[in-house]
C-alpha cells in the first residue's frame, strides 16, 4: 500500500505540476513515447476542468471570448486543485478568481460569474413544497406577528448592475450580445430562485431586498414590518408587508412558516441528503 | 434490488434526451444514469431521473468511487450514493477499476493502477468494504488507459478477474475500453475477453473513440467503430446475452440516431446467439 500510495502521489504531482515531468514509474509504450502518453492525463485534467467551468459559466465565456476564457479558466485550474468528487462544485470560487485577476476592462466579469453561479445553485437546489395562499388562510390572526418564514432553498440574493442579467439572458438565448460597460455600473439587488423546475430572477426594490434578508435571518413577521418602516410611512407598513408576502407566496418563495417552535405547514418537504447542469461524468 | 432482473439493450441517460424519452417512450429495455449527475439536492436532474425511472429499469454508473485509491474511501460520497440508490432502486451500481485522486485532490479521471499483488489486495479490500456498505455486489468496469507501470506483475485482465473473484463482485465489460487499451498497450483483445470469468460479466458498454494512429483516446463522442462491433460479437459469443448499452457523452446526437446504433448491437447479438444455438 505504501508503494501504491507513493506511485499515486508522484502521478498526481506530475499531473498537477506546471513542469512537464513524467513519473519514473511509467513504462515505455509500444507506440509513441512516455511523455506523449502521460500528456494525455496532464492535459486531459486541465481540459476537463476548463470544460466544467465553461458549462457553469456560458455567459462569462461569451463575454470574455472563447480564447480569453480558456486562458483565465486554465489559470484558475492551475491555482485550484479540485477537492470535490463531483465537478458540479468545482467552479464555486471562479467568480472571486475573476474579480482578482481580470483586467480593468473586464470588470463586469466577476458580477456576471456571480450571477451564473447563483443560477446554477438555484437550478438544482433542494426541493421543498411551497406554502400556498390556502395555507396562509388557515393561520390564526393572533399568530401573525410571531411567524417566521423559511425561504425556498433555491432563493439567492445577489447585487449586480442591471446590465448583467440582461447580458446573461442574451448570451444563453443565443441572441446578439448587449454591451457590458467596463465603467462599473451601480449594483442593484436581485433575487434568483426556482419556481417548480424553472430558474427565475427579478430585480428587487430596496425594501423588499432588506425584508428578504431579514426573513433569511429568521426575523418574525413583526420584525419584517418594523424593518419596512424605514422605507415606507408607518401607516403603510402592514399593507406593504402583506403585499410582499403575497408576492413571495405567488412566486413559490416561502417553503415554511414557523410559530415559535412549531412548523405550521412544512412537512419536511422532500429535501435530499445531498448537491446544475452537472458536467462531464464519464464512464 | 434484483441484480438478475435486467436484460436486453440500454442507453446512457443524457439530459438532451430527457424530453424525447418521456414523449416517445423509445424501445429501450433500460437506461444507465451517471451517478454524479444526480448527487444534487433537487431540481430538474432528479425530477427527470424519477420520471424516467417510472417507465424504465435503471442502473447507476459512477466515476468517483476511486476503488484503487489510497485515500480513505469517501464516506460522504458513499452515503450520497446509497441514498440515491434507495430512492431510485437501480438494478445495480457500477464504477471503475481505477483511482481518481490522492491526498484530497481529485483529478476527475479514471486513472490506471499498477497491476501488482499489493494493489490487488488493496482493491479487493475496498470493493468488499463498498459492498458491505451498500449491501449488494457492485459491478467493476475496465477503464481505458494510456500508460502502464513498470511495477506491474500481471495483465489487467488477470487483475480484474482475480479482483472480481476475491471480492465477489461482478464485472461491467467495456468492449470499447478493451479495444482502446489493446491498441495503446499492444495486447490481444480476445485474450482479454478469454481471461474474464463468464459468470461475473453482467453488463457490457459500447462507445466510440478517437483514433490518433499511435494511440487511441476513449472520447465517447462518435459512433462505435467496426472493429469494436466485431469484438462485441466475440464478447457475446463468450458471455452470452449480457445486458448491453451504448455510451455517448460528447457530440450527443438525436435519440433516434443512438436507437439505430443500438439496433446494430441487437442485430449482432441476435446473430451470434443464433449461431451459438445452432
Amino acid at each position: 500500500m505504501r508503494s501504491l500510495r507513493a506511485l499515486q502521489l508522484a502521478f498526481s504531482a506530475a499531473v498537477l505540476g506546471s513542469e512537464d515531468r513524467v513519473p519514473r514509474t511509467i513504462a515505455s509504450p509500444p507506440n509513441g513515447d512516455r511523455r506523449g502518453r502521460f500528456e494525455i492525463y496532464r492535459e486531459g485534467y486541465r481540459l476537463r476542468l476548463i470544460d466544467s467551468l465553461a458549462t457553469d459559466y456560458p455567459a462569462t465565456r461569451a463575454a470574455l471570448g472563447v480564447a480569453r476564457f480558456a486562458a483565465v479558466a486554465r489559470a484558475f485550474v492551475e491555482a485550484h486543485p479540485s477537492p470535490y468528487f463531483n465537478l458540479r462544485w468545482y467552479g464555486a470560487q471562479f467568480g472571486e478568481f475573476l474579480r482578482a485577476c481580470c483586467r480593468d476592462d473586464e470588470a463586469p466579469m466577476a458580477s456576471l460569474a456571480a450571477f451564473e453561479w447563483a443560477i446554477a445553485g438555484a437550478f438544482d437546489a433542494a426541493d421543498e413544497r411551497p406554502v400556498t395562499a390556502e395555507d396562509m388562510g388557515r393561520i390564526p390572526p393572533a399568530a401573525w406577528p410571531r411567524l417566521v418564514l423559511t425561504l425556498h432553498p433555491s432563493a439567492r440574493r445577489v447585487q449586480l448592475p442591471v446590465e448583467v442579467p440582461r447580458f446573461w439572458q442574451a448570451a444563453t438565448a443565443g441572441e446578439s450580445l448587449p454591451p457590458l460597460s467596463a465603467a462599473g455600473a451601480a449594483a442593484v439587488s436581485w433575487l434568483v430562485w426556482r419556481k417548480d423546475l424553472g430558474v427565475r430572477y427579478r430585480q428587487l426594490a430596496a425594501d423588499e431586498a432588506e425584508a428578504l434578508d431579514r426573513a433569511a435571518a429568521a426575523a418574525t413577521f413583526a420584525e419584517l414590518c418594523v424593518g419596512l418602516a424605514a422605507h415606507v410611512p408607518e401607516a403603510e407598513t402592514p399593507g406593504r408587508a402583506a403585499g410582499l408576502l403575497r408576492c413571495w407566496i405567488e412566486d413559490g418563495l416561502v417553503a415554511g412558516l414557523r410559530d415559535g417552535a412549531t412548523d405550521l405547514f412544512n412537512d419536511g418537504g422532500s429535501s435530499r441528503e445531498t448537491a446544475a447542469p452537472a458536467p462531464s461524468a464519464r464512464g | 434490488m434484483n441484480q438478475s432482473s435486467l436484460s436486453g439493450f440500454g442507453l446512457g441517460l443524457r439530459a438532451p434526451h430527457y424530453e424525447a424519452i418521456l414523449a416517445t417512450h423509445p424501445r429501450v429495455e433500460w437506461f444507465e444514469a451517471l451517478t454524479e449527475n444526480y448527487l444534487v439536492p433537487g431540481g430538474k436532474p432528479l425530477h427527470y431521473l424519477e420520471r424516467v425511472r417510472a417507465d424504465y429499469p435503471l442502473v447507476l454508473h459512477g466515476v468517483s468511487l476511486s476503488v484503487g485509491g489510497t485515500d480513505p474511501l469517501d464516506a460522504d460520497y458513499l452515503r450520497q450514493l446509497r441514498a440515491l440508490a434507495r430512492r431510485i432502486e437501480p438494478a445495480w451500481i457500477s464504477d471503475h477499476l481505477c483511482w481518481t485522486g490522492v491526498n484530497g485532490r481529485n483529478l476527475h479521471d479514471l486513472l490506471p493502477l499498477p497491476w501488482t499483488e499489493m494493489a490487488l489486495q488493496h482493491v479487493v479490500e475496498r470493493v468488499r468494504a463498498v459492498q458491505d456498505f451498500l449491501g449488494e455486489r457492485i459491478l467493476l468496469e475496465n477503464a481505458s488507459s494510456y500508460v502502464t507501470f513498470r511495477a506491474s506483475e500481471m495483465s489487467e485482465q488477470e487483475f480484474l478477474a482475480r479482483a472480481a473473484e476475491a471480492a465477489d463482485c461482478l464485472i461491467l465489460l467495456d468492449v470499447n475500453n478493451v479495444y482502446v487499451s489493446s491498441r495503446n498497450h499492444g495486447f490481444d483483445p480476445l485474450g482479454y475477453l478469454d481471461a474474464l470469468p463468464r459468470e461475473r460479466v453482467r453488463q457490457i458498454h459500447l462507445a466510440g473513440h478517437t483514433d490518433n494512429t499511435d494511440h487511441v483516446i476513449d472520447t465517447h463522442d462518435a459512433p462505435v467503430i467496426s472493429d469494436v462491433w466485431t469484438l462485441y460479437g466475440r464478447a457475446v459469443e463468450r458471455f452470452g446475452p449480457v445486458p448491453t448499452m451504448i455510451e455517448r457523452d460528447d457530440r450527443i446526437p438525436p435519440l433516434d440516431e443512438l436507437l439505430a446504433e443500438l439496433d446494430t448491437a441487437r442485430g449482432i447479438a441476435a446473430s451470434v446467439l443464433q449461431q451459438r444455438a445452432a
